[in-house]
């Protein structure tokens, strides 16, 4: 097992180690094309609106199965007995199993993270004494969750609610080529970033976040705008991004495309990735400084926002760079 | 759920919640050559500040809900509810029964007519005994 910083990513690659193919976590990454920026104040988790750095949980694992080449199995249940019954079967069958869970029951978890949060993933790979063996790739060494209470953790309700969602290996081709699916994963990112005809997502979601963040104290007042920044930021920074939202991630996977695929300009692009990152990453440090004090903001909103724009800006030029970039 | 499973599975006690910080996730992070690293790390500089913020913020809501039920302006549910840090469609969803009577069940004249059946409900998702859930003051033990 590999510890990883993306529950999902970490997932994939755990479930992959099994059948012994050696991938790292920003390839699965990056294949699976789980960068994105999404902000949907229309979402509420946490009393906040939710700001997203990735795609919707499950696809990073889907899109880099499909790209491989690998089948998989996924499964959502309306009965709890069915789910842990099919669980069980291909337990039996010798396979390990992803499932995804809610965070606020799983007993192993770190306090600070029990929070009503639904889009944790983790593989369960064997059954000793009605436990379950776990390899949670957040969390370091083998865990082990009894059946109530994995029962209890696999069907959380509320938003992204997983209903007991499944998902395992069937088949894996003999020889797995990463290059051309880094290229297919490249181009969903741009295309998601750039491209889609939606003013929440993307590029343009980030600069309409960064109008919204200007707002927050004059329409909701300092307290409820440093709420609202706490919880985009900790979106940004805690939740198994790997730092600043995933762009350090991705940038990673950028220098491993570049010597995979050899090209010299993903390296340049890769560095880029990585300012903007750090732009990020100033972002949510200036803006914690605001969480201290929630009364008196020690930064301006419109500072903030201006750097969100920054990072807008920065993004936007590196996908159309990447998107021109000849992959032939 | 029965009685026998309920003290092995713990709801953290978001009320006196004391966050330590020593958890390390993975951080991956670059070089000035552009080179790419990963390593284990606890902190990225603001971890303590937002997460102590989001943490009393929920323990801002429970201290309000406390203050409320004891001037009995509102149910113990309203307590609880607050201190397993969900909402009411939240918890309309974990207990089974629609929102609307979650609504009508937080006023206390509503509350105290409720039948065992349905309080058991509550108390299963908040684990704690019916007694508890009725006399919020006795759930500190």
């Amino acid at each position: 097992m590999q510890l990883s910083a993306h529950c999902e990513s970490g997932a994939t690659v755990n479930l992959l180690g099994y059948y012994k193919v050696k991938i790292s976590e920003p390839m699965v990454f990056g294949i699976g094309a789980g960068y994105y920026f999404g902000h949907l104040p229309f979402l509420k988790m946490n009393f906040s609106p939710v700001t997203t750095y990735r795609s919707l949980p499950g696809l990073v694992f889907s899109r880099t199965c499909k790209n491989l080449g690998v089948s998989y199995e996924r499964k959502t249940f309306k009965s709890p007995q069915k789910s842990m019954d099919e669980l069980d079967r291909v337990l039996d069958s010798g396979n390990p199993c992803g499932v995804q869970v809610g965070a606020f029951h799983l007993p192993f978890f770190p306090q600070e993270y029990r929070m009503h949060y639904n889009m944790h993933n983790m593989v369960v790979f064997g059954k000793e004494n009605n436990e379950y063996l776990i390899a949670d790739s957040v969390v370091p060494g083998d865990c082990k969750i009894s059946y109530d209470d994995f029962v209890r953790v696999r069907f959380p309700k509320g938003a992204f609610a997983p209903n007991g969602k499944m998902y395992h290996i069937t088949n894996i081709p003999e020889n797995i080529n990463f290059k051309a699916p880094a290229i297919t994963g490249i181009k969903k990112t741009c295309y998601e970033m750039l491209d889609i005809p939606f003013p929440l997502i993307g590029v343009k979601g980030i600069r309409y976040f960064a109008r919204k963040v200007r707002k927050w104290p004059v329409k909701k007042g300092n307290k409820v705008a440093s709420q609202y920044l706490g919880q985009s930021i900790l979106s940004l920074e805690e939740i198994g991004t790997g730092g600043a939202g995933y762009r350090f991630i991705y940038g990673a996977f950028l220098n491993e495309a570049a010597d995979l695929l050899q090209r010299e300009e993903l390296k340049e692009i890769a560095k880029e990735m990585g300012e903007a990152g750090n732009r990020w990453r100033n972002f949510s440090y200036l803006g914690a400084r605001n969480c201290k004090n929630r009364a008196e903001p020690e930064h301006t909103y419109d500072f903030l926002a201006d750097i969100i724009m920054d990072c807008a800006d920065m993004e936007e030029k590196i996908f159309k760079k990447l998107k021109k970039v000849n992959f032939k | 759920m029965s009685a026998e499973n309920r003290p092995n599975v713990k709801i953290i006690d978001a009320e006196n919640l004391e966050v330590n910080f020593d958890f390390e996730i993975t951080h991956y992070k670059m070089d000035e050559n552009g080179n790419y690293s990963h390593s284990m790390l606890a902190n990225w500089g603001g971890k303590e500040l937002t997460n102590t913020q989001s943490w009393e913020i929920v323990k801002e809501r429970i201290r309000d809900a406390k203050e409320r039920v004891q001037k009995n302006e509102v149910s113990p549910i309203a307590y609880f509810m607050e201190k397993c840090i969900t909402d009411v469609s939240t918890l309309s969803k974990y207990v089974g029964i629609a929102k609307w009577r979650i609504k009508r069940h937080l006023k206390p004249a509503v509350f105290n007519k409720i039948n065992t059946k349905i309080l058991q409900k509550y108390a299963d998702f908040f684990q704690v005994d019916i007694e508890q859930l009725k006399n919020i003051e006795s759930s500190k033990k």
